[in-house]
């Protein structure tokens, strides 16, 4: 059996030293194969006694295995190194930006209206849109500002000479969604409008969202509530509010709401009040029977305390490099 | 309103206590709706005194300097001055050595020209006393040495309310004592007003032809006033400190009582006046001088104070230049009228003069008042330029008074409105601090509203009242109980929102226009007309409503092209305008390069298949099935790369490239591509309804045809889906080749063609034969030839 010793020794060298997988292939054929050398080997098992018979078939089978089960352990080791070498050859630089297009970006406003909306919608409140060419009726009679009042001189109008103007707030839809629907109502009236007043604080035109609760049982108490939980959901913070008692000819009560900022200076954010029973009659709802609120937002002072836009200008500069940060 | 605080404390009554705090006054104020829009503190430094300049001679160095002997009653000093005023005898304020001026200037001995200076004669500039820089200030005689700040009443702070316009009754310092008193819980103290007693008689008449719109109407005549007298110091500093310039005695003190009560009065020149009084409305353009230099022609209807030479006042606005008091001025007549509301609205707006008197007018002051204020402008004018009253005078006119008619607050619905539960005693007290006559009754109150209030005619208006004094922040809060239904939801109209998100998905930035834009502009930039034009614009570059919105995308193209941008997606959705009718598009604008500059594709310009596969990607939102792009003729378009866009036959918009000779396109300097949909035309969409999945395989064969380059790929494919017996699943565009093996003048079109039979596997034999029956239909309608 010296023999199986040199062989096999032979054939674990040649396995170890073998450098790709056919190099393996030949080392398996010398040894292992039908013509190789630890084949020969049980070959000759014939020409021993019988009693020495299993014993040396055995051995001869275990230095058989343990040829073979090295052998496939390299090859292993082989085919790893081949595949590593071949993602190797295929890596890329991934630090370079992606092939093709970027996204686009919303417009700070739209943002801003688009949470407004969810934090409304998300309570019961239907969504209105309304012309923003408007009539006299709708824009200021309705709403309990006749000709010549004051109030009108606080609106700056864009007229057309026949009678149309731009709207100035959004409250007409509010006219038109109680005319055409009744009541009660829960809505709120997004869009953009007008007035004419160019400054650094003033644009001619911005976006309101307008607000409008008519039911039987409505309080003040309700609308300070639904503001409270609006600008906290809003800003996603406690928000502190001050409600100061001001005048609109189609609220009464009226107020102009307040929040606190960092610093502890009051910021004015919206005006509301409770609806004017004029504004409920002008389109035939009983005041003594159904009540309600109303409230007025500017989108564009929401958006530049959320985003920290500091001059109100830029929104609509529409340029790129503002744009792209949203 | 902007007022003296130390003129406001004197109508307050703290009793024992001080003087509330400034920041709680203010805040009260707020708090009760007299928005506090700013407040500037007024300080003087102590070592600023009263002093007598008694010697000034010429600076032997400088021809502009004189040297000044200045007593402060105690010493003397030698004070180096530049003002040309600087003289012997003049009282004036002495800024001593070590005073701090309000500017930062620290007074210190200092050598001018050789000569040394031991403090500083000021001007009102360097106390900041205005903005008169001509000369040092000259006081009226006082005591030598006395501070200057104790003189003009300093500390103060001067108090600027944003009034809103249902308070006519807070444009006065009473108005606002009464508000801050209820507010701010101190008592208020009425100006104690004595009569004059008349020492003269006169003959002097008034008849008013316009009762309805003069109700009331007062007037007084005082003689022989001493023309050299000056209004004194105390009333200077706070007409000042409420923003009123001094221009004579007379009317300082017209000034003076408007602010102390609300009551607009006018003063004219006795002598000047031809014959009696006429207030009347103006006949057709009436010609009137008035006290600002100005000269109107007044409306018809417009209400006029008229003597026998014509109109020498517009009422209740300005007076006249030919009547108006001056240094001259010995003999005058004080006038105190009310003026109704609705005679007033609109005036000031008409003439564009917004004085202070139209102000409070328009507002309403207290028909009450007149007699009062007639009162105390002559006891004022009496001490301070002497002179003989005569009897004051007043028309009234009873019926046209304004009525101040009882109303009703019922305590169940006062709580139900604000949702609060207030004691019934704090309502009454309410009432009664605010000046309103209150009486119980059954279920609340009977409320009569003071004279100088003009807002108080519905219960509402009671419970704006109380909830302004309870104070807002007191009502607490509370959710509402709501029956709420459900809210439809259409899956029949894409929603906006989905638009807009698609597009920012394929890189486009949204932005948001002026729907107001320069009708040149549009006219070049849009082939649809403008809407309406605005009578009132901002400028002539916002006065059109837009048509179209490819004008802003444009304007807003050049604004970043300008600005170094080479690559350039941006959209807007929003309403268009058309005569009558508004409605709402979507438009997108692709300029500059493909995409943004990147490293893994060939730089290439955009063109336009790149902004047609954004419009085909919206059209596929929408489910829209027969699209069609058309060759569009459009003046702004590219003729050759512009396309209108029809689904179901009907046009929905366009798109293309900017035609290049519009002046704008060369602006920007490249390609520039558009598009623009209508919503509501486009958007309109239909329930996907599922068909199975096929079972079996399909087939896909390859043709290319050569046919003529006018041939368009939509007309293929017609054919194709026409001939395809069914067995057509889809069809592809994958080529489209000219040059080398193509003759000049034909193209060659290669199309996928997919095939699929639902029920079977489809056989060699089956597919051939579709396919040679799509290239003979091809051939048969646009004379195709199939490519090997």
């Amino acid at each position: 059996m010296q023999d199986l010793e040199s062989i096999t020794r032979a054939a674990l060298d040649a396995v170890q030293s073998a450098a790709s997988v056919s190099d393996l292939d030949s080392v398996r054929v010398d040894f292992l194969g039908k013509k190789g050398q630890l084949t020969a080997l049980l070959k000759q098992l014939g020409s021993l006694d019988a009693a020495e018979r299993p014993a040396a078939g055995q051995t001869i089978n275990n230095a058989k295995r343990q040829v073979s089960e090295t052998l496939e352990q390299k090859r292993a080791e082989l085919d790893a190194a081949a595949l590593s070498e071949k993602l190797a050859k295929e890596s890329v630089d991934v630090s370079l930006p992606g092939r093709g297009q970027t996204l686009g970006s919303l417009h700070p406003v739209t943002k801003a209206r688009r949470r407004i909306e969810a934090i409304f919608t998300g309570a019961g409140f239907g969504v209105r849109h309304g012309p923003e060419i408007e009539d006299d009726f709708h824009n200021f009679t309705a709403l309990n500002i006749p000709d010549n009042h004051p109030a009108r001189a606080m609106h700056d109008t864009f007229y057309f000479g026949d009678g149309r103007l731009l709207r100035t707030h959004t409250s007409p839809t509010q006219i038109r969604t109680i005319q055409e629907e009744g009541v009660p109502v829960r809505v709120i009236c997004p869009g953009r409008v007008y007035r004419c007043d160019s400054d650094q604080t003033h644009t001619p035109m911005f976006n309101q969202v307008e607000g409008l609760v008519i039911d039987k049982d409505i309080s003040f108490a309700n609308l300070k509530s639904v503001l409270h939980e609006f600008v906290a959901l809003f800003f996603e913070r406690e928000a502190k509010l001050r409600f100061r008692p001001s005048y609109f000819p189609f609220t009464e009560p009226s107020a102009e709401v307040d929040v606190m900022m960092e610093d502890g200076s009051w910021l004015e954010i919206l005006g509301c009040g409770m609806v004017h029973p004029n504004v409920l009659r002008n389109v035939g709802v009983d005041p003594q029977e159904y009540g309600g609120y109303a409230f007025g937002i500017g989108i564009e002072r929401l958006a530049m305390l959320r985003y920290g836009i500091k001059d109100l200008r830029t929104l609509f500069e529409n340029d790129v490099r503002f744009l792209e940060q949203f | 309103m902007k007022f003296s605080r130390n003129w406001l404390e004197t109508f307050l009554d703290s009793g024992e206590h001080a003087q509330p705090e400034l920041n709680y006054v203010l805040e009260r104020l707020t708090l009760a709706g007299l928005e506090v829009d700013g407040h500037e503190r007024i300080q003087l430094p102590d070592a600023v005194v009263v002093a007598k300049i008694v010697n000034a001679e010429q600076h032997p160095n400088a021809d502009r300097l004189r040297v000044c002997e200045v007593s402060d009653g105690d010493d003397t000093y030698p004070i180096v001055c530049g003002a040309p005023n600087a003289r012997a005898g003049i009282f004036v304020a002495l800024a001593k050595i070590g005073a701090k001026l309000p500017g930062g200037l620290k007074i210190k001995i200092s050598k001018l020209r050789g000569v040394a200076s031991h403090g500083m004669l000021c001007s009102g500039a360097e106390l900041s006393l205005g903005d008169d820089h001509d000369g040092i200030l000259e006081l009226p005689e006082l005591p030598l040495g006395t501070s200057l700040a104790e003189v003009l009443g300093a500390p103060d702070d001067v108090i600027d309310l944003d009034l809103t316009p249902n308070r006519g009754d807070c444009f006065s310092l009473l108005g606002v004592a009464r508000e801050t008193a209820v507010s701010a819980g101190v008592g208020l103290r009425e100006p104690s007003i004595d009569s004059v007693t008349p020492s003269i008689k006169d003959s002097f008449d008034v008849r008013i032809d316009a009762p309805e719109s003069v109700p009331v109407f007062s007037f007084r005549v005082i003689r022989d006033i001493d023309p050299s007298a000056t209004t004194p110091l105390w009333m200077l500093e706070r007409l000042r400190r409420s923003g009123i310039r001094s221009i004579h005695p007379v009317v300082d003190i017209t000034n003076y009582v408007m602010l102390e009560l609300g009551q607009p009065m006018h003063a004219y020149d006795l002598d000047l006046l031809q014959g009696d009084i006429v207030v009347r409305n103006a006949q057709a353009e009436e010609r009137l001088d008035l006290l600002d230099g100005k000269e109107i022609s007044a409306a018809q209807g417009s209400l006029l104070i008229t003597d026998s030479s014509g109109p020498i006042g517009l009422a209740g606005i300005m007076g006249g230049a030919s009547t108006a008091v001056s240094a001259a001025t010995t003999n005058i007549v004080f006038e105190a009228a009310f003026f109704a509301q609705d005679a007033m609205a609109g005036e000031a707006r008409r003439y564009g003069l917004h004085t202070d008197a139209s102000m409070r007018f328009e507002r309403g002051v207290d028909p009450d008042h007149q007699v009062r204020a007639q009162e105390r402008a002559a006891q004022l004018l009496l001490e301070i330029c002497g002179g003989s009253a005569a009897e004051v005078r007043e028309y009234r006119h009873h019926d046209h008074l304004p009525r101040r008619q009882p109303v009703a607050l019922r305590s169940d619905r006062l709580n139900k409105v604000l949702g609060t539960n207030i004691d019934p005693a704090f309502v009454t007290q309410t009432f009664v601090q605010l000046g309103f006559g209150v009486e119980d009754t059954s279920d609340g109150w009977q409320v009569t509203p003071a004279s100088f209030r003009f807002d108080i005619e519905i219960e509402e208006d009671l419970i704006e009242e109380v909830a302004r004094v309870f104070g807002y922040d007191n009502i607490p809060m509370a959710r509402a109980y709501a029956q709420v239904a459900l809210a439809p939801s259409t899956e029949s109209v894409i929603a906006e929102e989905r638009i807009r998100d698609t597009l920012v998905a394929q890189g486009y930035k949204e932005v948001i226009s002026y729907s107001f834009v320069d009708p040149e502009a549009h006219k070049a930039l849009s082939a649809a007309p403008a809407g309406p034009t605005l009578v009132n614009p901002i400028s002539s570059e916002l006065s059109v409503m837009r048509g179209s919105l490819i004008p802003g995308l444009v304007g807003a193209a050049l604004h970043n092209t300008a600005r170094q941008q080479q690559h350039l997606q941006l959209f807007e959705l929003g309403s268009v305008f058309s005569g009558d009718a508004e409605r709402q598009v979507v438009s997108g604008l692709l300029f500059g390069t493909r995409e943004p500059e990147q490293w893994a594709r060939p730089h290439a310009a955009a063109d336009f298949f790149d902004i047609k596969s954004t419009v085909s990607s919206l059209l596929t939102l929408a489910r829209a099935s027969q699209v069609h792009f058309v060759p569009a003729q459009m003046r702004t378009l590219h003729p050759g790369q512009s396309a209108t866009v029809v689904i179901d036959g009907v046009d929905v918009g366009f798109v293309g490239a900017l035609h290049p000779a519009l002046s704008a396109a060369k602006d920007l300097g490249g390609p520039t591509f558009v598009f623009e949909l209508d919503y509501a035309a486009t958007f309109g969409t239909s329930l996907p309804i599922a068909l199975p999945v096929p079972r079996f395989p399909a087939v896909r064969r390859d043709i290319a045809v050569l046919v003529n380059e006018a041939t368009t790929v939509d007309a293929l494919l017609a054919t194709i889906r026409e001939a395809s017996d069914n067995l057509l699943s889809t069809v592809r565009v994958f080529d489209i080749y000219r040059g080398k093996g193509v003759e000049a003048g034909l193209k060659s079109v290669a199309f996928g063609l997919i095939l699929l039979d639902s029920s079977r596997t489809l056989t060699d034999e089956d597919v051939d034969k579709a396919v040679a029956g799509i290239a003979a239909a091809l051939e048969t309608s646009h004379g195709a030839k199939l490519r090997e």
